[in-house]
């Protein structure tokens, strides 16, 4: 999981430095017209789903090292597995609606 | 002569941090730990800056004006620094997936131009924001 979504987090990156080498967008409607647009909206969603995946499984691992009582460890799990749905929920609210 | 604190039979302790060198992959390795744990924080930033930027053409030049403070500038700097780290080592940790770069001389080789490459991506960014 954690190389899976590293792989599309890459080739995301990759991807949109590319785009920022062959032109920025010079204004909102450049850039909310490239954000609205189909394939590009889909892969942001991904990209975000891909980010947050990838955050859980890091700070889990890193969380289970330094966080040793267990009630201690599980609040701070919880809490992030919270965060990261709550995020994941607001990126959908911003990108799902955008005309 | 035994510092104090310590007892004999317990294991050696070293704690001259000024003497203390570690391993160039060593510092890789905790380097990404942190950037990754920094990345993770600005997350919640970086949506909140998504959304003002689409939410209308004021939200949008209200994003580019963030850049005028000199503290976000910074934040801006060190953010590169830890995508840059990550990335990069991240990809020294597909590549192991590989079998590439897993010896010792190779996998000191690899952390070096991790840091090499990150270092210059700093000394760009640092140059292009100010």
């Amino acid at each position: 999981m954690q190389r899976l979504s590293a792989l599309y987090l890459l080739v995301f990156t990759l991807y949109v430095l590319v785009q920022l080498a062959t032109g920025v967008p010079h204004s909102y409607e450049e850039w909310h017209a490239w954000m609205a647009g189909g394939g590009v909206r889909v892969a942001v969603l991904l990209f975000f789903v891909a980010l947050l995946v990838h955050a859980w499984v890091g700070l889990r691992d890193v969380v289970i090292d330094y966080v040793h009582p267990l009630w201690a460890r599980l609040a701070v799990l919880a809490a992030i597995i919270a965060g990261e749905v709550a995020i994941g929920l607001w990126v959908a609210l911003i990108l799902v609606p955008l005309e | 002569m035994r510092p104090a604190g310590l007892q004999a039979g317990t294991r050696p302790a070293f704690f001259d941090l000024y003497r203390i060198r570690q391993p160039v992959t060593a510092v890789v390795s905790i380097g990404h730990r942190v950037s990754g744990v920094l990345l993770a924080l600005v997350v919640p930033l970086l949506v909140y800056l998504l959304q003002v930027s689409l939410s209308g053409p004021q939200g949008y030049a209200r994003v580019g004006s963030v850049f005028d403070h000199a503290w976000i500038r910074v934040l801006t700097v060190l953010v590169i620094w830890a995508f840059a780290h990550h990335l990069l080592a991240g990809v020294r940790h597909l590549l192991f997936d590989l079998h590439v770069g897993t010896r010792l001389r190779q996998s000191r080789a690899g952390a070096w131009i991790v840091l090499g490459a990150e270092a210059l991506i700093v000394v760009i960014a640092i140059a292009g924001i100010s």
